[in-house]
């Protein structure tokens, strides 16, 4: 790994990085900001909910709603979060080292004294810092604020389920930086990666509906990252490992493509 | 000469590459010697870029191999390339940096501090290094190109068209230091198209042509082999049978007192005659590279 590397991946995409914190901190707050209406009106509410199609609460795994974890779950954690950070993880990945590849700049980086897979590790290492970076910040925003309008939430799931989030966003970005380090190509790199992750939420959605969908929801990212219900259950440290020994596979995909591909002018 | 004392820098051992189906540069040999400047000669595609960047672990070659003092590049640890400096082809810094940030980051990557040297290059070559590259010009990022290449004084460089985009003056400051570099004993391997520009900057040459090595020569041979036209306006009267026992006298015309001729190898039998006439002028035209150039290069459409 390489200090300076690491330092100047992040800090080409500062602007973009601190928006997307200055968004969370944003987002966390005003869904807060909504819950003591929500929980007042608690009797109301679960009515209401009650009355939603039996669908729709599948889709949403709406259980409970007015519940700190139900709140929080049903709002954020179901897809907000999840998208937010699989869409920053796959963006990081595909720009990698496709990136370099198509501003010209990959035969000046790789043409230094350091070897490909240090450059790679350093890209991955930056990226890493700032998932945790925006995990630490919406934990954060959430845990203070849950206090501030004294929502019941225990601090390890909710960790549990930030944690989830980055892993997810961590598993995207190694699905991208895998395709990108094959082809030279953000944009296709970006692309897929995408693609594999709207159809990941839409099967992992619709499973409770779908039996097709239910029975490949062993294999679906999302599953692993909030099928267990974090929120409630704390760590399910087998869903978490599974997200980390894919993107670990991704990434030696990656790097051996990458170590032994042509580089595009 | 003694081959086990003469290091070779850089050396090219049967490379080819080929992309797909498309050629590259097949069956590539040649060796360049510490304190040589090797020019790499042939038209855009022939396939220099291929060959530097097979020697710069860029693409793996198909077969043959790439040496740096000996390293076969494929699978090489990345330190070989420490002691190397690289201008591409085309050459493309971190635009959103300024030149000083640029030089101070690839100068970290290599693990040196060359600071000193670097105000040096870049008061010769009068490069303002506060300015983000996105607002430099072609030709000063060039010169961002070169000052990177030869920043650490490096026991080798390769240089992918080194000159292209650099003005006149620039490119005779260029020159000088390619001159330095050789004289502490780098081995530089400078390609081009434009032929008359590694005339007199070159030891050896090397043309290529569509993937193929066409030769390897002295520069100096290479003039000599030549086709030089001669011509003379004598004070006395010459015919053409006094010139019949001239060698490599070619297509001679008398008009009058003025001679001309094509005359190929030494030109000493030729002015001892020609002063036994009595000289008043004499003009020859020597052959540029592109004139030998073209005689080698199979001619398109030609038979």
């Amino acid at each position: 790994m390489k200090t300076r590397l690491i330092l100047k991946t992040v800090k080409d995409r500062w602007r973009s990085i601190t928006l997307w914190c200055v968004g969370l901190v944003a987002l966390g707050a005003v869904q807060l900001s909504v819950y003591p209406t929500v929980r007042d009106a608690a009797e109301g509410m679960n009515q209401f909910i009650e009355a939603f199609p039996d669908a729709f609460k599948a889709i949403f795994r709406m259980e409970d709603y007015v519940s700190g974890p139900g709140y929080l779950g049903t709002e954020l954690f179901s897809l907000t979060l999840p998208l937010i950070f699989l869409t920053v993880g796959s963006s990081w990945g595909a720009a990698a080292t496709a990136e370099d590849e198509e501003n010209g700049t990959a035969d000046l980086l790789l043409a230094l004294p350091l070897s490909r897979f240090k450059i790679w590790i350093s890209k991955n290492l930056a990226l890493a810092g700032v998932l945790v970076t925006m995990g630490t910040i919406i934990y954060v925003v959430l845990r203070v604020g849950s206090l501030l309008v004294d929502m019941s939430i225990d601090s390890i799931p909710l960790l549990a389920g930030v944690v989830s989030c980055m892993f997810l966003g961590y598993f995207f970005s190694s699905l991208a930086g895998a395709i990108g380090a094959a082809m030279g190509r953000k944009s296709a790199a970006l692309g897929v990666s995408i693609a594999v992750a709207i159809s990941s939420f839409v099967f992992y959605s619709l499973a409770p509906l779908v039996d097709t969908f239910d029975a490949i929801l062993p294999f679906n990212p999302f599953e692993w990252a909030i099928g267990g219900k974090p929120l409630v259950n704390g760590f399910i440290w087998i869903d978490l490992a599974k997200l980390v020994v894919f993107s670990a596979a991704l990434n030696i995909v990656a790097v051996r493509l990458f170590m032994k591909r042509d580089i595009r002018i | 000469m003694n081959i086990d004392k003469q290091e070779v820098a850089v050396e090219f051992r049967n490379l080819t590459k080929f992309y797909g189906k498309s050629l590259g540069v097949q069956d590539l040999s040649f060796a360049v010697q510490p304190g040589e400047v090797f020019g790499f000669l042939g038209p855009n595609g022939a396939g220099k870029t291929t060959a530097m960047r097979a020697l710069m672990g860029l693409i793996t070659p198909t077969s043959g191999q790439a040496f740096v003092f000996g390293v076969d590049v494929t699978n090489a640890a990345p330190e070989y390339r420490a002691d190397i400096g690289y201008l591409p082809g085309v050459f493309d810094a971190y635009k959103n940096m300024t030149g000083k940030e640029f030089l101070d980051f690839v100068a970290n990557m290599r693990g040196v501090d060359c600071s000193e040297y670097v105000a040096d290059l870049t008061a010769r070559f009068d490069l303002d290094l506060s300015r983000q590259i996105s607002t430099l010009s072609k030709g000063n990022r060039q010169k961002l190109g070169v000052i990177q290449a030869f920043m650490h004084k490096p026991r080798v460089l390769i240089l992918d068209e080194p000159t292209s985009g650099l003005d006149p003056l620039v490119q005779h400051e260029f020159e000088k230091l390619l001159a330095e570099s050789k004289d502490r004993g780098a081995a530089i391997v400078l390609s081009s198209h434009v032929l008359s520009e590694v005339e007199h900057l070159a030891d050896r040459v090397a043309i290529l042509h569509k993937g193929q090595l066409q030769l390897v020569e002295h520069i100096s041979v290479l003039k000599q082999q030549a086709v030089r036209t001669i011509e003379v306006s004598l004070i006395r009267k010459a015919t053409e049978s006094d010139f019949d026992y001239i060698p490599g006298i070619d297509d001679l015309r008398i008009f009058e007192n003025r001679v001309t001729c094509n005359l190929t190898g030494e030109v000493t039998k030729f002015l001892e005659l020609i002063t036994t006439f009595g000289v008043e002028s004499i003009h020859t035209y020597e052959p540029s590279l592109e004139d030998i150039f073209l005689s080698l290069i199979p001619q398109e459409g030609a038979r």
